[in-house]
């Protein structure tokens, strides 16, 4: 709860007081009104004289009061006034140290932070270094390694690609050397063939000429002869 | 019962296309006896000698069996006969003689029986020697299959002939 000044409070109480004397005020007048409507005048007389009496007192009271509480607020307020400037002047010595301390203290912390960030700057590139040349290195070795493994893929596909050229080129070789080989026999046996035919027609033509009919005949009947051996003719 | 005419009809020829050209001539013959004027029979001038002869003497033998009624029948018996024998083909390069004919045809009969029937064919590529067709089956005993068979025998002979010079 915000607290008030004390001014304030002064003239709540005064004000509080000043709403009572009314209401005792208004009840008695009412009061007084209704002792106005009863039969006795003198009652009613003595009703208003007293009602008068307790409105004096009332009034002096709330004079009292008033004054009292006017008194009260006039020492109150110089009071309050004066310890308004001392606060205030306590307030402004602290703020002001409080200014100095902080200004201080931030501009340590600046420092600090400075010189902290210029340390993590420095690791920082440090590291940066350290990271670039272990990259390099990984990066040396990894071409290293890439370049080994593809001359060995190299060297293996090449070898490869020899053999089975060399195979490929076997092959060839030997159906060619197959087909020579089938082509000289098929034409060596068509030679044999044309050597016999050319015998057969010289023979012929020789025999012709010089085998007479006995020798004819005698050829003949030397068939009939084995046909009978062999019992060709049942 | 009419007497066995073919073995007169196959005596003296060892062929069976002359027995057949034989069968005929005795069969016109018979024909125009029969049929024809007798006083005119068939005048074989262009026929050798010899078959001359045996027409004449088989017209004589045979007349007495032949009638109209039977005469066809008679000598369509005698050419079945004929042809129901097997002959036996001979193959020769050359053309053989008359006479050597009716030796080898002798020959024959000697050893294969009386009615026993060759045929002689003309095959020049035999070179010599012959080549024999029985019920079919062919064999060749001539020069040229002779060749063939020792045809490597051949072959080698004269590559060392040819490189021996």
């Amino acid at each position: 709860m915000p607290k008030l000044p004390l001014p304030y409070i002064v003239t709540l109480i005064s004000s509080l007081l000043t709403l009572a004397a009314g209401a005792l005020y208004y009840l008695e007048k009412k009061k007084a009104d209704k002792l106005k409507s009863a039969t006795s005048q003198q009652v009613l007389d003595e009703a208003n004289r007293k009602a008068q009496d307790i409105l004096g007192q009332a009034e002096i009271k709330a004079q009292e009061i008033t004054s009292h509480a006017e008194h009260e607020s006039i020492n109150l307020v110089s009071e309050t006034k004066s310890k308004a400037e001392e606060v205030e002047k306590t307030y402004s010595q602290q703020l002001q140290q409080s200014a100095t301390s902080a200004a201080q203290e931030y501009s340590q912390g600046l420092k600090s932070s400075m010189e902290q960030f210029s340390q993590f700057l420095q690791n920082m590139q440090n590291s940066t270094h350290q990271i670039e040349n272990s990259s390099q290195e990984y990066a040396k070795q990894r071409i290293a390694e890439i370049f080994e493994q593809f001359e060995q893929n190299l060297t293996n596909f090449l070898t490869t690609t020899e053999q089975r050229s060399s195979a490929a080129i076997e092959l060839e070789l030997k159906s060619a050397r197959q087909l020579i080989d089938t082509y000289k026999a098929q034409q060596l046996v068509l030679i044999d063939e044309n050597l016999i035919a050319i015998l057969e027609k010289t023979i012929s033509l020789v025999l012709a000429k010089r085998l007479n009919l006995k020798d004819n005949m005698n050829l003949v009947y030397e068939a009939l002869e084995k046909a009978k051996v062999e019992k060709f003719i049942i | 019962m009419t007497p066995n005419l073919l073995d007169p009809i196959l005596e003296g020829v060892y062929t069976q296309t002359d027995s057949l050209r034989r069968l005929r001539l005795l069969k016109e013959q018979m024909v125009l006896t029969v049929f024809g004027n007798p006083a005119a029979p068939i005048d074989p001038t262009d026929l050798p000698d010899d078959e001359k002869t045996w027409l004449n003497k088989m017209s004589s033998t045979i007349n007495p069996n032949i009638s109209k009624n039977n005469l066809y029948q008679v000598f369509n018996n005698l050419e079945k006969e004929i042809r129901a024998i097997e002959p036996l083909a001979i193959f020769i390069p050359f053309e053989m003689p008359k006479d050597e004919v009716t030796r080898l045809g002798i020959y024959l009969r000697q050893m294969y029986g009386k009615n026993f029937l060759m045929e002689l064919k003309f095959d020049p590529k035999l070179i010599a020697g012959a080549a024999l067709s029985w019920k079919g089956i062919y064999k060749d005993y001539s020069l040229h299959q002779r060749i063939l068979d020792n045809q490597t025998q051949i072959l080698q002979t004269l590559k060392q002939y040819i490189k021996h010079g």
